[in-house]
């Protein structure tokens, strides 16, 4: 009870929402603590709710004791994965962003630059952050963009979207519904989403977007790669542009879609055909073939696409992608948003490559570089 | 090896002393907790993640500096708070900016008074992740951690008012949110 008030404390109103009540005489006869008390029950409900819903990575407390000093003198600890890692991704960022400048131009790294075991590993380029999925490690980033707002730690893949015949570029108004800066708004396995294309459709700009320099010089020479039946997730990414504006930015075809959970063949004549050799560095091999990898479930919906060799690319799951309904369109992202196309590649290993967009109020072309992503062993 | 035996202090003291097992063993009771908090403040999963590698980094370095003057956890969402901080400075953000806690003062119920038990929890749960951070941060201490508010005044250096201001300030930011989503008494 206050001391100036006749009704309960706000200690004893928070108690109250939890189910301990101190003053149950009280409480029993004031409606207006009664009213507060159902408050700040639902508040209580609602940040438990909101936090609970979140689960720490089980495996992050063996990468802290992977990194800290072991020695039984209580000395400082010594990590590797502090600093260092960020010294190290700032400077291969640093790298990136030389070659942001050109159009056209990608910047790619050996995987000897990479940076290994780093959970969840993230990190920032012109100050947009972006986040690896939980799960896979950063082997390499590549970077190309002529468009300050798209940045991407990427990492390679023998397989280059930008060069696949079939993913038209459409010029749409509606918009991707996405939620505040700073948020994650779908981890990559909460939306699957499939790239679908169509083999004999050239690629196609943007009306104003010079078609003089290829969008990525990935696969210098040799012949597009076809994305069939590959698989994607769309991840939209918030970035740390808070106080930016937000160009938007129209990213190609992008239908629902679903991996199955049984083996499939997704290649055909269009998987992963090898190493893309983006800027001469030669990509992660064993490409094969897809291995059956399962992607989440519940992405079932009407009107699949078969991809050539029994991919089965449902769409009509509902999300934030878009309206349901084959070879829907992600329409328009923010700045930073990263579609990751994830490729079934064998011994469980999936291979990733992001997408490239574009700004419409620049009419500028963003490529963001393969990328590849494989389990963590 | 797991302690499900010991106590939080001497898991503790077993981490001071280098044993593995027993940050592995903390990491399990409060993990979840930490993270949950973390990310309720920063809205930022791998953020989150970073600022909880942090923090078990910090938890296994200086353990032996804690004085058992707090809870173990209290004294671990401490340190989290501090690496939260440290990675929003890093990153620029101002998801702990002092300036979005200004206070307000608590709102009498009153006629205009949003009854929050007629909401719909999935629009008192959106409303509570739109508050600024500061509030976020306040509520989960108290809502998520289970800390009491002198724990909480401790942890955030703040007097055990501001506590309370801040809460009603939470509670009275969420109630006009909800009101122009259309609720009303």
């Amino acid at each position: 009870m206050n001391s100036e008030s006749p009704h309960l404390s706000l200690e004893d109103l928070i108690q109250s929402a939890e189910g301990a009540s101190r003053d149950e005489k009280h409480l029993a006869n004031c409606p207006t603590c009664q009213a507060r008390v159902r408050d700040w029950n639902r508040i209580s409900e609602a940040v438990t709710v909101a936090v609970g819903t979140v689960e720490p990575p089980p495996q992050l407390i063996d990468e802290v004791l992977a990194s800290v000093d072991h020695s039984p003198a209580p000395t400082r600890g010594r990590r590797h994965v502090g600093p260092s890692r960020r010294a190290r991704l700032g400077s291969v960022a640093a790298l990136v962003v030389v070659g942001l400048g050109a159009f056209g131009l990608t910047f790619a790294l050996g995987p000897s630059t990479g940076v290994t075991g780093v959970a969840g590993a993230s990190a920032s380029v012109l100050g947009r952050q972006v986040m690896l999925p939980r799960g896979f490690r950063l082997v390499r980033m590549s970077g190309s963009s002529c468009d300050p707002w798209a940045v991407a730690i990427t990492i390679r893949v023998p397989v280059d979207i930008a060069m696949t015949p079939g993913l038209e570029p459409k010029r749409t108004s509606r918009q991707l519904p996405v939620q505040g800066i700073g948020d994650l708004v779908k981890g990559p396995s909460a939306e699957q989403t499939c790239i679908q294309s169509s083999k004999s459709a050239p690629y196609m700009l943007p009306t104003g977007v010079s078609a003089t320099a290829p969008l990525i010089p990935a696969k210098q020479g040799g012949a597009p790669t076809s994305i069939d039946g590959f698989y994607a997730e769309v991840v939209p990414i918030k970035v740390a542009a808070v106080n930016s504006p937000a160009p938007r930015m129209t990213w190609t075809h992008v239908a629902c879609g679903q991996i199955p959970s049984g083996p499939s063949g997704a290649s055909g004549a269009s998987g992963p055909s090898g190493p893309s050799g983006a800027s001469g560095t030669s990509g992660p091999s064993g490409a094969s073939g897809p291995s059956g990898a399962s992607g989440p479930s519940g992405a079932s919906g009407p009107s699949g696409a078969s991809g050539p060799s029994g991919v089965q690319v449902s769409c009509g799951a509902p999300g934030p992608i878009g309206a349901s309904g084959p070879n829907q369109k992600l329409d328009s992202v923010i700045p930073g948003t990263v579609i990751y196309v994830r490729v079934p590649a064998g011994d469980g290993k999936y291979q990733l490559v992001t997408v490239i967009g574009w700004s419409m109020p620049a009419k500028q072309l963003v490529s963001i570089a393969t990328e590849a992503l494989a389990p963590r062993s | 090896m797991d302690h499900p035996e010991l106590d939080d202090r001497e898991l503790l003291r077993r981490v001071a002393s280098r044993d593995p097992h027993a940050l592995t063993d903390l990491y399990r009771r409060h993990g979840r907790v930490l993270f949950g908090q973390i990310f309720f403040v920063v809205s930022d999963r791998g953020m989150s993640e970073e600022i909880l590698q942090d923090t078990m980094v910090a938890v296994w370095r200086d353990a032996a500096s804690f004085r058992g003057d707090s809870r173990v956890r209290s004294w671990m969402i401490a340190i989290a708070r501090r690496k939260a901080r440290d990675q929003m400075r890093r990153h620029r953000s101002a998801a702990v900016d002092d300036d979005v806690l200004s206070e307000h003062p608590d709102a009498a119920p009153g006629p205009e008074l949003l009854a929050l038990d007629r909401v719909e929890m999935a629009d008192v749960a959106t409303a509570v992740t739109r508050l600024s951070p500061g509030h976020r941060e306040v509520l989960g201490l108290v809502f998520g951690a289970g800390l009491t508010l002198p724990e909480v005044a401790d942890i955030l250096e703040i007097p055990e008012g501001t506590v309370k201001s801040r809460l009603n300030t939470a509670r009275t930011v969420l109630s006009e949110q909800l009101r122009e989503k259309g609720y009303s008494r």
